[in-house]
């Protein structure tokens, strides 16, 4: 990758409940690979201690979610290859034991991972696969809010 | 000698939180190379409790990875997997599926 196109994708997830529910896909494109090097995660719900479980899993099939335009981080790019989707209403077909990430992270917290090259989420070019972030909370107080996950990959 | 000492890290991760909840938390990381899972590294911890070095494609790998290594299984680096993928995909598409 020479010098890779950039992008941010935000997503949220309007309602967490107890099990896992969508909040940010980046679906694979055929054309070329992307690579996930960035994410945030938060909560905009009233300040509470909760947890949330989130996790970083590999789909088959990117479900249905209201589709994000990936914004440029280089305005002279061209539109990305990849896609991205927020707010799953049918949720992604996910490959069973695909986590790459997956922590249990206080309602207040904001949470942050960045990679040097060589450590992104590779995205394979295939058709209808990618990553979601997931999130869920089951610990009383159980967190019923909105939920946001922002990613920023390369391709 | 630690991941941290070796630079092998590869990631970086921060947890903000109020005071009375852990405050600021920072931890480094690495993406296995089999499998790429994010592990994180706690400083000056036990190696062999983040997994492994795999002998045959040289990269960190995680526990769950190493421990299929050391049961015999074979070194499967994730650029190896994602090619296999994207073969099948391709012949899928070829053929009109």
């Amino acid at each position: 990758m020479g010098c890779p196109r950039r992008y941010a994708a935000p997503g949220n997830q309007a309602t967490i409940t107890t099990s896992f529910k969508t909040a940010l896909t980046i679906v694979a494109s055929t054309s070329t690979r992307g690579a996930i090097y960035h994410f945030v995660l938060s909560t905009l719900g009233v300040a509470a201690d909760g947890v949330l479980e989130w996790a970083l899993k590999a789909f088959t099939s990117p479900g249905t979610t209201t589709a994000v335009t990936p914004r440029k981080l280089d305005g002279g790019d061209t539109v990305a290859l990849l896609a991205a989707g927020s707010n799953a209403t049918v949720e992604p077909t996910y490959t069973a034991s695909s986590e790459v990430f997956d922590q249990g992270i206080n309602q207040r917290a904001t949470y942050t991972w960045i990679a040097i090259p060589g450590g992104e989420i590779l995205v394979p070019a295939t058709a209808s696969n990618g990553y979601g972030f997931v999130a869920l909370s089951t610990v009383s107080p159980a967190y019923t809010g909105q939920a946001n996950a922002q990613a920023h990959f390369a391709e | 000698m630690g991941v941290m000492g070796s630079g092998r890290t590869t990631g970086y991760s921060t947890i903000c939180a109020p005071d009375d909840c852990g405050g600021i938390v920072e931890q480094e990381s690495f993406t296995c190379k089999h499998c790429q899972k994010i592990v994180f590294v706690k400083p000056l911890c036990d190696p062999a409790d983040m997994g492994g070095l795999c002998k045959v494609c040289d990269g960190l790998i995680c526990p769950g990875c190493y421990a299929k290594r050391m049961a015999g299984g074979p070194c499967d680096p994730w650029e190896e997997k994602m090619k296999r993928m994207e073969a099948r995909d391709a012949t899928r598409r070829s053929m009109g599926l």
